[in-house]
């Protein structure tokens, strides 16, 4: 499988064996990453994951500046740099995750935090999320994160009376930047005790209602414009949520579904039409880039979704929106919540 | 391995208490990867930890392929599902 990523059989200075081998380290943190990503798994689990993730989050020294990374050496700095990006993409994928089952568990339980291991899973995740907001410039995608801590300070500030680390936690991470339209009631949530419901920007909320979770496909709460069209330059119409790869022009011609996550970066002009591009970290905006995964061809592209599980037949859960429990349910009907949605038919 | 820690639930406590069993039986096969997974914490960033990272990852996929049916995330189960439920989940 990894192989046909690599169809020179070897990068840079790697044997094809060593070379090789790294595409299945690459690939195989990336999946799993995707998987954590669709999989509602425990919340115990993503936060064992964050845990694993976290410490290979620091980018090393000396990092080279160029975008462009290449499999030279072993231990090379390019390369670590980029596992450590993906570290820290799987890290925020994870502890949104936890915002969201966290936002679950309000529906269904009178305190949700019952226990000092749920606030700790609640803390690492804000502490994630706080660290995500402080270092993304993109102010759309801030907000959708923003909401997620929300989410999370609010079910800290629940249990604050009776578990002192979430008030503490609470107290260190309930102040974030004016700039990040922070609803009113976090920020002096360290102080106010008030219970349930909050006033937000979206509203006075008696329970979650009013914290938008990621859906694919519309997050018009937190200000994010998630249905993007871009034009095709081989087709020459605009297209959403459709993979496709001009092997004439090499360039990404259109948008995936998972384009639309929030933290999925814009598609740069100069890459469109560039020769060789990584285009997994255009394409595949959510989770870990495959920035030494170089794809030439639309087979080779349309392989690596399909490993990858994109595509719509791998039962993943894509649909994040959990707001009632009928909702829930597309949780358990792959692929049902992405061709309700049109992506898959390009529609 | 950890119904030797929690016991068999009784037949007669009736199905919440089964699930918090299961529940708490995950949760220890969990509690053993977390103890890998912070010993791993203290590695230096190099591509062997990534390696390293990478089975463990593949020990927690493992885990919650080998989680029964009854704990799994489920719209049947998560509205009458005891506490225990939603700290697995």
């Amino acid at each position: 499988m990894v192989a046909k990523y690599f169809p020179n059989g070897s990068s840079g200075l790697l044997p094809p064996a060593v070379s090789v081998l790294f595409g299945c380290v690459e690939v195989y943190l990336s999946a799993c990453a995707c998987t954590v990503i669709y999989v509602h798994g425990s919340q115990h689990y993503h936060y064992l994951l964050i845990l694993l993730y976290r410490p290979l989050t620091s980018i090393p020294q000396d990092t080279p500046t160029s975008k462009k990374l290449e499999l030279d050496t072993v231990d090379s700095p390019s390369f670590l740099q980029h596992l450590s990006q993906s570290a820290v993409s799987s890290c925020l994928d994870n502890a949104t995750r936890i915002a969201q089952i966290l936002r679950f568990q309000k529906q269904c339980c009178d305190a949700n935090l019952s226990t000092i291991m749920a606030v700790t899973h609640a803390q690492i995740a804000a502490s994630v999320l706080f660290h995500a907001i402080e270092t993304t410039a993109k102010e759309s995608r801030r907000n959708v994160l923003v909401e997620y801590l929300n989410s999370i300070l609010r079910a800290l500030r629940e249990v604050s009376a009776t578990f002192e680390p979430a008030a503490a936690t609470v107290n260190k991470l309930g102040h974030i930047p004016d700039n990040c339209n922070l609803a009113p009631d976090v920020g002096e949530a360290a102080s106010c005790r008030d219970v349930w419901p909050a006033s937000t920007e979206a509203g006075v909320v008696g329970d979650w209602a009013g914290i938008d979770i990621l859906v694919e496909g519309s997050a018009s709460r937190c200000g994010v414009k998630e249905q993007e069209e871009r034009h095709s330059p081989s087709t020459g119409q605009d297209q959403t949520g459709t993979l496709e790869l001009s092997d004439t022009s090499h360039s990404v011609a259109v948008t995936s579904p998972y384009s639309n996550s929030p933290w999925a970066e814009p598609i740069p002009a100069e890459s469109l039409g560039g020769k060789q591009e990584d285009l997994s970290k255009h394409v595949l905006g959510k989770g870990p880039r495959f920035g030494n995964i170089k794809v030439t061809q639309k087979a080779g592209f349309d392989a690596l979704i399909s490993d990858l599980g994109f595509g719509g037949s791998k039962p993943y859960d894509e649909d994040m929106d959990m707001n009632t429990p009928d909702e829930a349910t597309h949780l358990w009907n792959p692929g049902s919540s992405i061709e309700k949605a049109g992506f898959l038919n390009g529609s | 391995m950890a119904t030797m820690y929690m016991g068999k639930s009784s037949p007669t406590r009736g199905p919440d208490s089964r699930i918090d069993v299961l529940c708490n039986n995950a949760m220890l096969d969990l509690t053993e990867y977390s103890d890998r997974i912070i010993d791993h914490a203290n590695c230096s960033q190099t591509v062997g930890s990534y390696f390293a990272a990478a089975a463990l990852a593949q020990g927690l996929q493992d885990w919650y392929r080998r989680l029964p049916p009854q704990v799994r995330w489920s719209p049947n189960i998560f509205q009458t599902a005891p506490r225990g439920y939603f700290l697995l989940q």
